[in-house]
């Protein structure tokens, strides 16, 4: 038997060549039809109670793995505007109809080893800020181990097997068709929760703006958060400057029109600009059956 | 049906599928200094916005077509505009110059309805009052464009002193139009706003 080549430890030619193979992969997954039409409205929402908040947060537990950063107060806004706004929790199924999914697991998309991967945060409504925070950076470095190991795994294979790169293309087919014939497959597919609503920030990157392509089957939105800009705004009859969050939301044109997402966008607005009335008390959690009802 | 049957059929349905009816859309977005055109209430800006499409809609009539089928262009006889206040709530074609009451008047006579099937005749989005300032908007068949009205903002003028913009987006399909004829329309419309005088 062949020994396993070792992985060199930097990113080199050799190991470059075996990143275009895998990304084949996930091209040939993607088809024209899965593309559907979507639009984006943006806001600039101010930032200053939220630094305020975060910056509070910090002193009282200086702990890393529980240090509150920007993103976990946009996750729980996000989280606290959907529970009013189910429509944009859902997914577009293959039969034409749209699935709304039953819990709110706010998706993020983080940078690991240089490499774009999702983490989710399950019942983001119900956490507290802390809570929020805790579990992303659980998450975070969780994902960090378990993807370092899945890619050397994936490197062995690709470097010792050839053929493999060949047959790259057809593994979403293969594992779509066997997920449907499979009873323990079909029942994991279910059970399993995907993030039902995505947050991605490129601004910690610099992106100051962009565009986001949402796909078929995923998510019915994706809420896009920039790099933070000098805006200017009039302050007894002077332009000032203050400091804003450019936020955009992309949803499914097909789905709901400019007004709809106009508000969701309003109520996220509203949970970040009064992060103290919103995001950072205890999570009120409506009695089953009571009058009032959730959200 | 066997394993590698329903395999053939699964990857025959997917090579045979055709893309959606999307259309390769492309935005450019203008900064319209506020002045006479935009006074009023919310309604009276938008009646002139689409008073002042009308009149130079003629120049560019391939933002006023339709797509009637798989690539084959409808044009309308007489320039018209789809009017869609309140972000597309409600929406009303018309081809004549309005005044706002006029225009007031049609939007409301059935404001729980989605308007008629949108065919010839260029969008006029207004998304100025629900404090929206930028938009990225993606077309689908049988859309060919449509403008779009953003909410105000100030920004430091050329004299210094801080001045209230608007922002006009112009969504356009790629295929007929390219960027510079999309960006020569804009700029001949908001010079037309600045200068004439509309109802």
């Amino acid at each position: 038997m062949t020994p396993l080549k070792k992985i060199p430890p930097s990113i080199g030619a050799d190991r470059l060549a075996g990143w275009t193979d895998k990304r084949m992969l996930y091209i040939h997954g993607f088809q024209h039809y899965m593309w559907y039409p979507n639009c984006c409205v943006q806001k600039n929402i101010e930032l200053t109670e939220a630094d305020i908040l975060r910056k509070e947060m910090n002193r009282e537990d200086p702990d890393p793995g529980s240090r509150v950063t920007f993103n976990h107060i946009i996750n729980k806004a996000v989280a606290n505007a959907l529970r009013h706004h189910i429509l944009f929790n859902s997914k577009r199924t293959w039969r034409d109809t749209y699935l709304v999914y039953p819990h709110i697991d706010i998706a993020n998309v983080v940078d690991v080893e240089g490499m774009a991967t999702q983490i989710v945060i399950p019942d983001a409504d119900k956490l507290t800020l802390r809570q929020v925070a805790q579990l992303s950076h659980r998450l975070v470095s969780t994902r960090r181990v378990t993807l370092r190991h899945r890619m050397s795994r994936l490197d062995n294979i690709f470097q010792t097997l050839p053929l493999f790169n060949k047959l790259a293309w057809a593994f979403p087919f293969v594992n779509r068709v066997l997920r449907d014939y499979s009873h323990k497959g079909a029942i994991e597919h279910l059970e399993s929760r995907p993030g039902s609503f995505l947050v991605t920030n490129p601004g910690t990157l610099g992106v100051q703006d962009c565009k986001a392509m949402l796909f078929f089957g995923f998510r019915m939105g994706c809420l896009r958060v920039m790099a933070i800009e000098q805006k200017a705004q009039i302050v007894d009859g002077k332009l000032g400057f203050k400091k804003v969050l450019p936020t955009g939301l992309d949803y499914d044109q097909r789905i709901c029109d400019a007004p709809a997402a106009a508000r969701l966008l309003n109520e996220i607005q509203r949970n970040l600009e009064d992060p103290r009335r919103y995001c950072a008390g205890p999570v009120d959690e409506p009695e089953i059956g009571s009058d009032e009802g959730g959200a | 049906m066997n394993f590698l049957q329903r395999v053939t059929k699964n990857s025959k349905r997917i090579m045979r599928m055709k893309p959606a009816a999307m259309v390769p859309s492309a935005s450019v977005r203008k900064l319209l200094p506020a002045g006479k055109w935009s006074e009023g209430k919310a309604m009276e800006r938008l009646a002139r916005l689409c008073n002042a499409v009308l009149d130079n809609l003629g120049d560019q009539q391939v933002l006023g077509a339709a797509y009637d089928g798989h690539k084959a262009l409808k044009f309308a006889k007489n320039p018209a505009v789809w009017v869609g206040p309140d972000g597309g709530k409600t929406w009303r074609r018309f081809s004549a110059p309005l005044e706002y009451l006029q225009l007031e008047a049609m939007l409301t006579a059935s404001p729980t309805g989605l308007g008629d099937v949108r065919d010839q005749g260029l969008e006029i989005l207004d998304l100025s009052e629900l404090e929206i300032c930028d938009w990225k908007g993606g077309l689908v068949s049988p859309q060919v464009a449509r403008i779009v009205l953003l909410a105000p903002s100030w920004r430091p003028s050329a004299s210094g002193d801080p001045e209230k913009y608007f922002g006009l987006v112009l969504d356009f399909d790629q295929r007929l139009m390219d960027a510079k004829t999309a960006v020569a329309f804009m700029d001949v419309l908001a010079n037309s706003l600045l200068e004439e005088t509309y109802a």
